[in-house]
């Protein structure tokens, strides 16, 4: 009996591994083996030499992004637009798909999602025109504070005023599209447990409380954990599009201002150092953050 | 029970009410776009302050985008991706989540960590660029398939969606003989349509909206997929604006319509992909199979 | 000689010998295809060379070009094919990759470079030295003695293009493009001739009276911002209103010593003003943070009622804002002096050779001889007319030696401007040649009469010409400029948005020092005496 079952499950792993094969050779094609170009952030990089024909320059570019005047603030900024887009913008797409699920009409509900959905297309160079258009010192959003008596502001121009434009867009674009991994993780809620409360008497914020955030909650564990390692990355492509130099303060971040050096001066040698330097503290942070959340919710990464 | 009728009844208000305001502030800027890609070029440029209704009305700027001898071309192309890339996506996604959301897999761990780690730690753009190239996949539709063949991040959503099934449908699927591909395929996947669905958006979204590796891996424009058609078609307008003549073929005002009229032609086949894959988003799919 | 009529008086010289050196290869192109007559006329005094090479080029071969232009890959226009036709080489256009594309280097580690690459070489890591060096172009010395008679008749004729165009040590990389006099200015003020008409306000010319017209546009005329730019028109790109102060937000040049224009103490003068201009409601309530394309709907809209902006701009407002005022006129205006009758240091200026679009060949080309002929065709009179005018018979008609547009430019049946046109029968711009005025007539005169208005300055005394640091030297400057650029935009706007007292811009020169500004003058001083001395 223990043997048959002992064969069973090796035959049962066996075809694991061949089911497994063909993405682990995925990764080593496409991800493992262009890896060692990473060792240009060590590098003065020349093309002309090639990746591992380059001089090595040793911790150079770090010791340059370190010493730069600006190190900190742009860490600072950076991890202070990530926490709070993370704080307000985390919760807004779990948020809406709560919402959305309690919506009775189907009708409704189904052009909701899909009109909200939609700002995700837009790309962001249209996106950062509409928002500049609207920030205004004339613009609409100042129309309605002028409305309500208060003192129009050139917002884009002042520093305090940076986060939230950019976190406000920020969930403006993207709620929609979030919810949909939501929508999904409650669609796979079995229904019983919902009719089984209701005879109870447990109205709509205890079966939320006690069905739909129990059901979601891996998956949002899940996301946050990946949120929470991707706390360096933010992108510059927005930034880019929406700061001047009288906003640096707040807006310069770690990627705009590795853009300014790195891609506008051809130096990779220095934007892959910077990438590293990012990646090693991500990395680090998804360590913890999956480690309390396997201590704490029992849901891990592996 | 009354109390609760009420109480519910209030939030029902509420919500709708939510819901119609997040409605006018996502679609305003929709119809922004939308209004700006009708409008006549000069009159848009004047027209300052709220936009409520196309200025004038003219097409030429979906004429200027749809009349590109190479745009019918790239949506072929981006069909073949798409329909290639997805089938081969899936297949793979699946095939990866299934083993890793698996009990006694020894390798289970480090396979994983393997996984993730590349989500932070890249080569970057160079060696990517010649490992591409040394499998001869250049100037190919391939180097646009293959590449981008899993997503990791779609990898860990579908595999925390299968760590939920319960262990029971798999044990007795065993008991009747079935192997791992019969679970997986006749079991698991109908059993997860609203994760499926998700992932089909999130990849489908995913080749519809690239251009980046088209563009640094395709040379023949015969191989472009839409989106970078469309990009050149606008880069190719703002370069001409900017030494001060405008494309060829367009008149001056064409310039600022053209940006707009590319969005929805771009945008509007893809947002036609959600209704269909929305009503996996139902609730309450799981029941029945759960109970069988 | 016949055709010296229409020649703008700038470029007199330089045509001048370009016709007759040119008639060398017009000569024979024109026995086998005859279609430019006006050449022919000259050719019997100078076949002897031409005897050696003649146009078209025999064997039909293919050549694949690039340029710095992103986008996809343009469609065959008749001047292509014209091109192809006279010079018996056929082009495979294989897109454009600017140098800071992350395209470009993968060209780069790709080792796949097209034969002709037009691109600016003199922005290459290291300088175009160090292209050639790494084996990605040719050093193009010998092959112009060989293969280019006509840019080496150029370069001959105009030493100072020869200086610009070749390294420190004398290597020469590239065909050039070069700016005609009127192709150097192509930005300044921009303002609404008929409100100072109908505010009986003469045209601004100082600092002070551009005060009184900015404050007359809020008062009487209701702007509620009456002057609009963006911030890349303050004084780094164009002199802007920092003309009137002597100093301009970058390097130059000032009696043999190289400058940088933020050190200067007139610089805080500057910021003093436009911060108190700013205070007044004058400038732009919004300007740190516009696009272009708001400054466009203020401008077309009334909301403006001036700003720094490019030529072009000018008929696009007129365009733009007679769709609902009949009467708006935009006009240039000059660039401010100190004092009325004086010129101010700064306005906007190129060089000649920018570095722009200019010509290198592939260091794995399988044909340089056909790559240096094709390109050297630009250079030749018969090259020159063609990419200035067009095609005879097409484009222009010869009237007493002088060319004369056809109704094809001028009266378009498919209602094309005149310049889209000419686009595609000529090369306009951005093309490796010694670029003419092509005297094209624009719809609103107010944009032809620009470059006249905005030329009037000191600049030319000023200007960097295009020097080259050694790979080492660039490295270091760009290190430190790093920081530079952050600090001194930042400070430069908060003093302007009140944020910051201009009596604090010494701490920032300060910070500059400290950073290490002086050492980049120092290496910028070194690269210009080089650059001197070729």
């Amino acid at each position: 009996m223990l043997k048959t079952k002992l064969g069973n499950d090796l035959l049962r792993n066996k075809w694991l591994y061949i089911m497994i094969l063909p993405v682990i050779i995925y990764y080593i094609m496409f991800h493992y083996v262009p890896m060692y170009g990473a060792i240009i952030a060590f590098k003065q990089y020349i093309p002309a030499k090639g990746i591992l024909g380059s001089d090595w320059v040793g911790f150079k570019h770090f010791e340059d992004f370190f010493s730069s005047i600006y190190f900190f603030r742009v860490i600072k900024n950076t991890i202070s637009l990530s926490f709070f887009n993370l704080l307000f913008g985390f919760p807004a797409p779990i948020l809406l798909a709560l919402l959305l699920n309690e919506l009775k009409s189907p009708l409704f509900r189904r052009i909701t999602q899909t009109i909200t959905y939609m700002p995700h297309f837009i790309t962001l160079v249209v996106v950062a025109g509409i928002i500049r258009y609207f920030t205004l010192s004339d613009g609409l959003i100042n129309d309605v504070i002028a409305l309500f008596g208060g003192t129009r502001t050139s917002f884009l121009q002042q520093p305090e005023s940076f986060r939230p434009i950019y976190i406000i867009s920020e969930i403006w674009q993207q709620i929609g599209w979030g919810t949909i991994i939501y929508l999904a993780a409650i669609s796979g809620i079995d229904q019983q447990q919902y009719e089984a409360a209701k005879i109870d008497g447990a109205n709509k914020l205890q079966q939320i409380r006690h069905i739909t955030l129990p059901g979601i909650l891996p998956t949002v564990m899940i996301m946050l954990i990946l949120s929470l390692g991707n706390i360096m990355n933010v992108g510059f492509e927005k930034i880019i599009l929406l700061y001047s130099a009288s906003i640096y303060e707040t807006a310069d971040v770690i990627s705009t201002f590795v853009y300014r050096k790195g891609i506008l001066e051809f130096n990779y040698g220095y934007s892959a150092a910077v990438g590293l330097f990012n990646s090693v503290i991500n990395f680090g942070i998804l360590l913890l953050a999956n480690y309390f959340s396997k201590r704490t919710s029992k849901n891990s990464l592996w | 029970m009354i109390k609760t009728s009420i109480g519910e009844r209030f939030f029902d208000i509420f919500n709708n009410l939510i819901m119609v305001m997040l409605i006018i502030l996502t679609l305003y800027p929709m119809l922004y776009i939308l209004f700006s890609s009708l409008s006549e070029g000069n009159k848009l440029i004047a027209h300052n302050g709220i936009l409520l209704w196309p200025q004038g009305f003219s097409l030429e700027g979906y004429k200027a985008v749809l009349n590109n001898p190479i745009i019918l071309n790239g949506f072929k192309n981006t069909f073949f991706i798409l329909i290639v890339g997805l089938t081969l996506n899936m297949t793979l996604t699946s095939l990866g989540a299934y083993v890793l959301s698996r009990d006694n897999v020894l390798l289970k761990k480090p396979i994983m960590f393997f996984i993730v780690f590349t989500m932070f730690f890249q080569g970057g753009l160079v060696p990517f660029f010649l490992i591409v190239k040394s499998y001869g996949l250049l100037d190919s539709l391939w180097s646009l398939i293959l590449p981008t063949a899993v997503s990791t991040f779609n990898l860990i959503i579908m595999r925390t969606y299968f760590l939920a099934i319960p262990k029971e449908l798999e044990e007795s699927a065993f008991l009747d003989g079935a192997g791992h591909f019969t679970i997986l395929f006749r079991i698991f996947i109908p059993l997860s349509m609203p994760v499926v669905a998700v992932l089909i958006l999130y990849y489908g979204v995913g080749h519809w909206n690239s251009w980046f590796n088209a563009m640094i891996f395709l040379r023949d424009q015969e191989l472009f997929p839409i989106q970078l058609v469309v990009r050149n078609i606008i880069l190719e307008n703002d370069n001409a604006n900017m030494i001060g003549t405008t494309t060829l073929l367009q008149s001056r005002d064409v310039a600022e319509t053209l940006k707009y009229a590319a969005i929805i032609v771009t945008t509007a086949p893809i947002l036609c992909l959600y209704p269909f894959l929305q009503k996996y988003f139902v609730k309450g799919v799981m029941v029945g199979a759960l109970k069988g | 000689m016949v055709r010296r009529g229409f020649m703008s008086k700038k470029l007199h010289k330089p045509v001048m010998f370009l016709l007759g050196l040119s008639l060398l290869a017009a000569g024979c192109s024109n026995s086998s295809n005859g279609n430019n007559e006006s050449a022919s006329s000259g050719t019997s005094r100078d076949t002897q060379t031409a005897a050696e090479f003649s146009y078209p080029m025999p064997g039909s071969m293919e050549l694949t070009l690039m340029n710095e232009q992103l986008g996809g890959t343009p469609e065959t226009l008749p001047i292509d094919e014209e091109y192809a036709k006279r010079t018996g080489i056929s082009i495979k256009h294989l897109g454009g990759t600017p140098m800071t594309d992350q395209k470009f280097s993968l060209l780069l580690a790709s080792g796949e470079l097209p034969d002709i690459f037009l691109n600016t070489w003199l922005q290459y890591p290291g300088g175009p030295d160090r292209a050639v060096e790494q084996g990605y172009i040719l050093k193009l010395n010998d092959l112009i003695d060989q293969y280019a008679p006509n840019l080496k008749k150029t370069l001959a004729d105009h030493p100072e293009i020869d200086k610009m165009i070749k390294t420190d040590d004398g290597t020469y990389y590239a065909f050039p493009f070069i700016r005609s006099e009127t192709g150097r200015v192509y930005g300044g003020p921009i303002i609404r001739q008929d409100w100072l008409d109908e505010l009986n306000l003469e045209m601004p010319e100082t600092i002070d009276e551009w005060h009184t017209v900015l404050t007359a546009f809020k008062e009487k005329k209701k702007a509620s911002a009456p002057v609009t730019f963006r911030t890349m028109f303050l004084g780094e790109r164009t002199g802007g209103f920092a003309g009137a102060f002597g100093v301009m937000g970058n390097f130059y040049v000032n009696d043999g010593k190289v400058v940088y224009g933020y050190l200067e103490p007139e610089y805080k003068n500057y910021l003093k003003t436009m911060s108190q201009w700013y205070k007044e409601g004058l400038i732009d309530k919004d300007f740190a943070s516009i696009d272009a394309a708001t400054v466009d709907k203020k401008m077309s809209s009334g909301d403006s009622g001036a700003t720094l902006g490019w030529q072009f701009y000018i008929e696009k407002y007129n365009a733009a804002a007679q769709e609902s005022d009949p009467e708006a006129s935009f006009v240039a205006a000059p660039y401010p002096s100190a004092a009325k009758g004086t010129l101010p240091e700064f306005g906007q200026l190129d060089n000649a050779y920018a570095g722009t679009s200019s010509a290198a060949i592939s260091a794995t080309t399988q044909n340089p001889e056909a790559a240096m002929r094709w390109l050297d065709y630009g250079y030749s009179e018969e090259g020159s007319m063609l990419n200035t005018f067009g095609v005879e018979g097409i484009t222009y008609k010869l009237e007493n030696g002088k060319p004369v547009y056809t109704d094809l430019v001028v009266n378009n049946p498919e209602k094309l401007g005149s310049d889209q046109v000419m686009m595609k029968y000529s090369h306009g711009t951005n093309f490796p040649m010694i670029q003419q005025d092509n005297h094209l007539p624009s719809k609103y005169p107010q944009t032809a009469e620009a470059l006249g208005v905005w030329k009037k300055t000191n600049h030319e005394a000023h200007l960097l010409p295009p020097i080259t640091p050694t790979a080492e030297e660039a490295d270091e400057m760009s290190s430190i400029m790093n920081d530079i650029n952050a600090l001194v935009k930042e400070a430069e706007l908060k003093i302007i948005l009140g944020t910051e007292s201009a009596d604090n811009y010494d701490t920032f020169i300060q910070q500059m020092k400290d950073l290490g500004i002086e050492r980049v003058l120092e290496i910028q001083q070194a690269a210009y005496e080089r650059y001197l001395k070729r």
